[in-house]
């Protein structure tokens, strides 16, 4: 089946001449559009349209299926993620039924980029979600004898499809690497070595998935590493990006709205921290600190600011009304604290609980005791290096924010509603975090949008220069660093997480562009 | 025989006995061919002695003139006997010359020596100098010289690791006998002394070289030293004709000028500098590139070698205080497959008790670690360890130190063992590699199996990485130490390295082969089983 | 103006020397960075005690010059310590980390940056006198520093970073903003965003694959080359188009900048930099375009090409001008990763093996150059701003 797939895709793309000719003429079409405005009406801008489509469409199945193995992989991968694009397309389609109710969110569907980027964002926010139910490998799991895989293949020099052809036709070349997929998993089967190429076939078909990206220098199946690695990424991108979010504003509210000596203060602090070489930050953060205080130090006072920022916002709120506040901040601080606490100096230490659990629930099973003990050790508390890297992403970005808020700030608080509160005699608090903070949102989604794309790079550069996190992470700045040596053998070891990351960035940027512009309007 | 030894005295007695098993096979005859030229017999007499022909020297059609590019990283050259990188060696080695050098074909040959001689038990050396060697400043090389030297590599310095290379020898150890011999009264026999001045710290320095061989490039050898820049590069010149004392005794050499340039540790920027054409020559190409290198049209040179790879528990910490323990880790590893995934198959496996079969002493135990995972599980299981966390700490360079790691790491979670992997980079590896509870750790091979045993599983010792101490095994090894006699170390040598698997002291999954490649400019290079640069035989077509 | 400028003075020393502060005290005070000098002098395989010796001798404690070593005395004898040393109080001090920076600073004020310890020299052109370990003293033989070395490669790669990038980039972005909204907009719009959507080490990978060396590209032109019914000997077919003439590294100090090895970094940086550069100056055209005083002059007849380079551009690039003053301390540590890719020995390329290994006086060094770049070019944004923009003063 598969292979029939293939085969009809190469058929279509040995008609490249033909998609190329219907594309330039749609193109020639649309630039003429310019000149004579007759072209922009009924017949010949459907024509024109209709075109450009069937244009693109073939040129991209002539990219993806002139190489056989390529072809493979794509409708593999199509095939492996199908749930996510269901999951994807009832989102989306859901989404556009009800814009008109969904505000800024909804008008995000006025703009065909915005849904574009939409649709990359949320394609890999459900990636992510569900990765654990996709027939994929772990992201650790290394393809062997004993997990029931044969992982086949000699390092083999990537090839692209014109020069493997070779004087064959295209149908004879498909046939022939597919024997040869098969031939491999049988030629090599007692023999396990990293780099398999692109498509090796691994078990009998059908059993456990292919690695439809070939394996890493370990063994490792790319592909499934790519899609898990949108859970590293995804979180700690956003998550970085929200707590120096919260610092900014919190920080940013205060100076902007109080001015003073303490907005001198953290506005000399902010524009030394910009001042100072990115990457010189991280070596410190990350190595210095690596086994030190120095990320502890940093984590508890940035970590310091989301609680904060609840507590000034239910102060604001409440703080006529104390049984109120005393009864949400007695539900509210202990978990908050706890969270805190485990995040910044790992307490309470949990270990002797873990033990007890261990030993209660273990049942005797030595390895079943071990893991329980390390799950509750570890309970809702990041991984050190992942903290490090975490407060390094935080930190270095904060300033950013500080400063877009300040000047929001400043441009908001001599505003009609915002010297009406001060008349009504509202708490300060009160006035910053709910009549300010919610008039400049639009700006600050837009930054937010655009600096998760940024955060997700300066990631990728982490991982790169191989800082901080965990070296087996499969994180695309990682792979990328990791398939960099092999790049002549195994291209798609390096470049398809680059890949990765730029879609996600684009995704990023063309909403942010499309939020802006639909902010905007009004 | 006047050929026969460098003096021309008579051969040393334990050579004679030597000879006869290396005929008969029972040691390889590489082992023999180090030992008796360390003793002082010339390698042709040597090569004799097992019925072989000396190799023909290739002359070919070789040309005057022209620039050698060579990429390889860029360390400190500042006084030798602080080196710790061969590659600081292999910049000076053109400039400051040894007193004897360890030849591509295992043999040891003099150099600013004309030769030397050791007593019946070898623990007094005569040095005999070699004549009319001129420094560039003009001095002429004398005994004084050549004590100062010898003087400077016994001193307790921070960093000086000629000390311990000569062990055996101290200050007043080193006696003038004339203007042209000195003599060496060791503590104790030792056959390593020679072995030890040939290697990349044991360079001679002119005393007023100030501490600061780039600042003063005061030397022998056949090139000066012009430019320097530590982490880009180094240019050396030939010295002007008839400058060199050694135009008459080794020929003159053929290329003019010698262009190192540090491309850093990444394979790929000296690979885009090999396609550009701006190199001629590696250091050492990573066993994931040869393939890719020798496509790309450079020819290989390979040398087979006792440098190697070990992972070790530190039997200090639990749970690697437990043998059994141990022996599961042993048993969930698949040598082979970490010489497929760690080393691309270019190697040899090894049997977990670092001594092999390029080592004299070898006693084949007749059977291969295997891996059987089930059995791991199992001995897990009984001493109440599965599922036990380790922290498994490495070198993340990108090289076959990591990739043998990751692949390891990966066997053990295959057996249940929960791993963290603390992949670190350089930098940060080194400074604590003794302490770590387990690691990963590459190792340079020696010419004798004792000498690793000595160096790194004695209690104790310095460099105990595995804080492996047995009494039983420190005495053996002590036994070992006294038998000149292969044969007899031989019967010693299979308990020790039973000893080794059994306690589970190491995993040692293979030994690895060494590369290099060149462009089809250079003629006449062999690359050197510990990645020395000699290039007097070098030219370019 | 001037108490501007010496308040802008003011703030640029403070920063000085609050970011060297706390640079010294991370890392002068870290441990583990200490033992990473260590290894670094002494070797990988150094004994720990020797390390520790080490550090204790140069770092935390001033020693007689010239007794040197000898002050350090191995303590064989002692029964508690067999491998133990100690420091002999007569000879050595015991210095404090205040002493130290307050050292280092004095130091660097007249103009002894210290020396890097990964490249043994140096950090910044020292003219002083050394003195040798035998006491004699002479002048230093090599002048010349590692930044200021550094400085220079980097200058080349980024001036012509710079040229490139401004230029495309307000073409871009005034093409762009000339129509707002037209078809011509809104595709040069996308391949903006999508410029600023790969990052240096994405795009340097791409091309070092796509255009370097042996490289895909030029393979496939080779197989082409092949099929083309001409005889090998024309034009020595197959050794142009095979092989790319452009490089994937860099060896500066043998062949200066050259088209082959500038070509690709150059091209890498670009890609990401010149979006965001075309997407500012096509908001601030779009607005000009928009503006009274454009309208009026498209109404009174002026003929279009005069009212955009005439009426619109000047007001248009006012904000750019900001936009691109901020791009320079971006080049100076944005390129690091350019600079790593391709071995560019540059400014970025030091600064990534000095922190990679804690070398203290090269950080402290790298990021006082990097405040003063920054606070330089911010200074002169503000002014400019008010030179190009007649309504607001300098407060």
């Amino acid at each position: 089946m598969l292979a029939n797939i293939v085969i009809l895709g190469g058929y279509i793309a040995s008609f490249w001449v033909v998609w190329a000719t219907l594309l330039g003429a749609a193109l020639l079409l649309s630039a003429f559009s310019n000149v004579a405005p007759t072209l922009r009406n009924k017949p010949y801008s459907s024509i024109t349209s209709f075109a450009l489509t069937l244009g693109t469409v073939g040129m991209v199945t002539v990219a993806l299926f002139s190489s056989p193995k390529l072809g493979l992989a794509t409708v593999w991968a199509l095939y492996v993620l199908w749930p996510v694009f269901a999951v994807l397309a009832a989102v989306m389609v859901v989404s556009w039924i009800f814009k008109s109710r969904l505000g800024l969110y909804g008008r995000v569907f006025e703009s065909p980029i915005g849904m574009v980027g939409l649709g990359i964002c949320f394609f890999w926010i459900i990636a992510a979600l569900m990765a654990d139910l996709l027939p994929l490998y772990g992201p650790l799991e290394a393809l062997s004898k004993n997990n029931g895989t044969i992982v086949q293949g000699v390092t083999r020099k990537f090839k692209l499809g014109a020069e493997a052809l070779n004087g064959m036709t295209y149908a004879e070349y498909v046939k022939l690497s597919l024997v040869e997929a098969g031939e491999y998993g049988k030629l090599y089967k007692s023999n396990i070595r990293g780099g398999a190429p692109l498509m090796s076939w691994v078990g009998d078909e059908g059993e456990r998935l292919p690695a439809i990206l070939g394996t890493d220098k370990a063994n490792r199946d790319i592909f499934s590493r790519l899609i898990h690695g949108a859970r590293t990424v995804l979180p700690l991108s956003i998550g970085a990006t929200l707590v120096s979010f919260t610092v900014g504003i919190t920080l940013g509210l205060i100076a902007g709205y109080r001015g003073g000596w303490f907005d001198q203060i953290i506005t000399f602090v902010a524009n030394a921290i910009l001042a100072f070489p990115v990457i010189v930050l991280f070596y410190l953060i990350v190595l210095v600190g690596k086994d030190g205080n120095l990320s502890r130090v940093l984590a508890t006072a940035i970590f310091a600011f989301p609680l904060l920022l609840v507590l000034a916002g239910l102060w604001g709120l409440y703080s006529v009304k104390m049984g109120r506040l005393i009864g949400i901040l007695v539900v509210f601080l202990p978990i908050a604290l706890f969270l805190y606490f485990r995040n910044t100096w790992g307490l309470p230490d949990l270990s002797g609980l873990a033990a007890w659990a261990a030993s209660a629930f273990g049942g005797g099973n030595s390895e079943r005791e071990a893991n329980i003990a390390i799950a509750v050790t570890n309970f809702a508390q990041m991984e050190p290096r992942m903290l490090n890297v975490f407060v390094a992403v935080a930190f270095s970005s904060a300033p950013g924010a500080f400063r877009l808020v300040r000047g929001l700030t400043l441009d908001v608080k001599d505003r009609d509603y915002v010297a009406a509160a001060q008349t009504r005699g509202e708490n300060q608090f009160y006035i910053m975090i709910f009549e300010i903070l919610p008039n400049v949102r639009g700006p600050l989604m837009v930054d937010a949008a655009l600096r998760i794309g940024y955060t997700a790079i300066l990631l990728g550069t982490l991982g790169f220069l191989a800082l901080g996190l965990p070296q087996e992470s499969a994180d695309w700045g990682s792979m990328i660093a990791h398939g960099r040596g092999q790049l002549r053998f195994e291209p798609q070891m390096a470049v398809i997480p680059a890949l990765c990351i730029v879609s996600l960035v684009l995704g990023l940027n063309l909403l942010a562009d499309t939020l802006r512009e639909q902010s905007l309007k009004d | 025989m006047s050929d026969k030894t460098w003096l021309g005295g008579e051969i040393h007695k334990s050579v004679i006995k030597m000879a006869e098993d290396a005929r008969e096979g029972r040691t390889s005859r590489r082992e023999f061919l180090a030992t008796a030229t360390a003793l002082g017999v010339t390698s042709s007499a040597a090569l004799a002695m097992i019925g072989a022909a000396p190799a023909a020297l290739a002359d070919g059609h070789k040309k005057m003139g022209g620039t050698l590019n060579v990429s390889m990283i860029i360390k400190d050259v500042r006084d030798p006997r602080l080196f710790d990188w061969s590659e600081m060696g292999n910049v000076a080695r053109h400039f400051v010359e040894p007193l004897v050098r360890w030849n591509t074909d295992f043999t040891f040959s003099p150099r600013l020596l004309a030769g030397w001689e050791a007593n019946d038990d070898a623990s007094v050396y005569t040095l005999k100098l070699r004549d009319g060697v001129m420094w560039s400043n003009g001095d002429m090389l004398t005994a004084e010289h050549i004590a100062y030297n010898l003087t400077r590599w016994t001193e307790e310095t921070e960093g000086n690791s000629m000390r311990a290379r000569v062990g055996t020898l101290n200050a007043d150890g080193v006696e003038i006998v004339d203007a042209n011999t000195i003599r060496l009264n060791l503590t104790q026999p030792d056959i390593t002394i020679i072995p030890g001045m040939s290697d990349y710290p044991a360079l001679i320095v002119h005393p007023d070289f100030g501490g600061d061989l780039k600042a003063n490039p005061i030397g022998t050898g056949p090139y000066s030293l012009e430019e320097f820049e530590v982490e880009v590069g180094a240019r050396l010149v030939k010295r002007p004709a008839g400058s060199w004392y050694g135009d008459a005794v080794w020929g003159e050499v053929y290329v003019d000028e010698i262009v190192y340039t540090d491309y850093g540790n990444d394979p790929a920027p000296e690979i885009a500098a090999y396609e550009a054409g701006e190199v001629d020559l590696n250091f050492q190409t990573a066993a994931s590139q040869v393939e890719l290198m020798d496509d790309l049209g450079f020819a290989r040179n390979e040398v087979a070698t006792g440098a190697t790879i070990i992972a070790r528990g530190n039997q200090d910490i639990a749970p690697f205080d437990n043998v059994n323990f141990r022996r599961a880790l042993a048993l969930a590893v698949s040598n082979e497959d970490m010489l497929e995934l760690g080393q691309a198959g270019l190697g040899a496996t090894a049997e977990n008790h670092h001594v092999g079969p390029m080592h004299e002493e070898y006693a084949d135990l007749g059977d291969m670690p295997m891996r059987d995972i089930d059995a791991a599980k199992a001995l897990l299981e009984s001493e109440g360890l599965a599922g036990a966390e380790i922290t498994y700490s490495y070198l993340a360079g990108g090289d076959y130190r990591e990739d043998t790691s990751v692949a390891m790491i990966n066997q053990f979670r295959e057996a249940g063992l929960n791993v963290i992997a603390d992949g670190r980079p350089s930098s940060d590896f080194w400074g604590n590699w003794i302490n770590y509870p387990f690691s990963t750790t590459n190792w340079n091979g020696r010419p004798l199996g004792v000498q690793i045993l000595n160096l790194a599983y004695r209690g104790g010792v310095d460099w105990n990485e595995s804080h492996y101490n047995n009494p039983e095994f420190d005495a053996l090894l002590d036994q070992a130490n006294g038998l000149a006699d292969p044969d007899a170390r031989r019967e010693v040598m299979a308990k020790l390295q039973k000893m080794m698997q059994d306690d589970g002291v190491i995993i040692q999954p293979y030994w690895r082969g060494i590369f290099s490649h060149a462009s089809d400019r250079v003629v006449g290079y062999q690359m050197h089983q510990s990645f020395e640069h000699h290039y007097e035989t070098v030219s370019l077509a | 103006m001037l108490t501007f400028a010496i308040r802008k003075l003011i703030i640029l020393l403070l920063t000085l020397l609050v970011v060297s502060a706390v640079v010294f005290v991370i890392v002068g005070g870290n441990a583990r960075a200490l033992r990473t000098i260590a290894v670094l002098e002494l070797g990988p395989r150094t004994p720990q005690t020797e390390q520790d010796r080490y550090i204790q001798r140069t770092i935390f404690h001033q020693c007689d010059p010239g007794t040197g070593a000898e002050v350090v005395i191995e303590a064989p004898d002692n029964p508690a310590h067999p491998k133990g040393f100690y420091i002999d109080p007569e000879k050595c001090r015991s210095l404090s980390l205040a002493e130290r920076y307050g050292t280092w600073l004095f130091g660097f004020l007249q103009g002894d940056w210290g020396n890097s310890i990964v490249f043994k020299k140096h950090v910044a052109g020292y003219r002083g006198v050394l003195v040798d370990p035998q006491g004699n003293e002479k002048p230093n033989p090599d002048p010349w520093g590692v930044i200021n070395e550094r400085l220079a490669n980097t200058g080349m790669l980024a001036a012509w970073v710079f040229g490139i990038m401004v230029s495309l980039g307000l073409f871009i972005g005034i093409l762009a903003g000339m129509n707002e909204g037209s078809i011509r907009d809104r595709s040069l719009s996308v391949v903006a965003i999508g410029s600023t959507s790969m990052p240096e080490y994405v795009m340097g990978i791409l091309l070092v694959v796509l255009l370097a060396g042996n490289s895909m590209v030029f393979a496939a032109l080779g197989s082409f080359v092949d099929f083309l019914p001409i005889s090998d000997s024309f034009l020595g077919a197959d050794k142009w188009a095979r092989k790319s003439p452009l490089q994937g590294s860099a060896n500066l100090d043998k062949d200066g900048i050259t088209f082959a090895n500038t070509v690709l970094p150059v091209s890498a940086v670009i890609i990401y930099g010149f979006g965001y550069i075309a997407r500012m100056t096509r908001a601030s055209m779009a607005e000009a375009m928009r503006s009274q005083y454009v309208r009026t002059a498209v109404l009174k007849g002026v003929p279009r090409y005069q009212v955009v380079l005439k009426h619109a551009l000047r007001n248009a690039l006012i904000a750019p001008f900001t936009v691109i003053m901020l791009q320079f301390p971006y080049l100076l540590s944005g390129l690091v990763v350019v600079e790593v890719i391709f071995s560019w020995k540059g400014f970025g390329w030091a600064l990534n093996a000095g922190a990679s290994n804690m070398d203290y006086n090269l950080i402290l060094a790298c990021s006082v150059v990097s405040v003063i770049v920054v606070l330089l070019t911010q200074f002169i944004s503000d002014v400019g701003y008010v030179l190009l923009n007649p309504r607001i003063r300098v407060a």
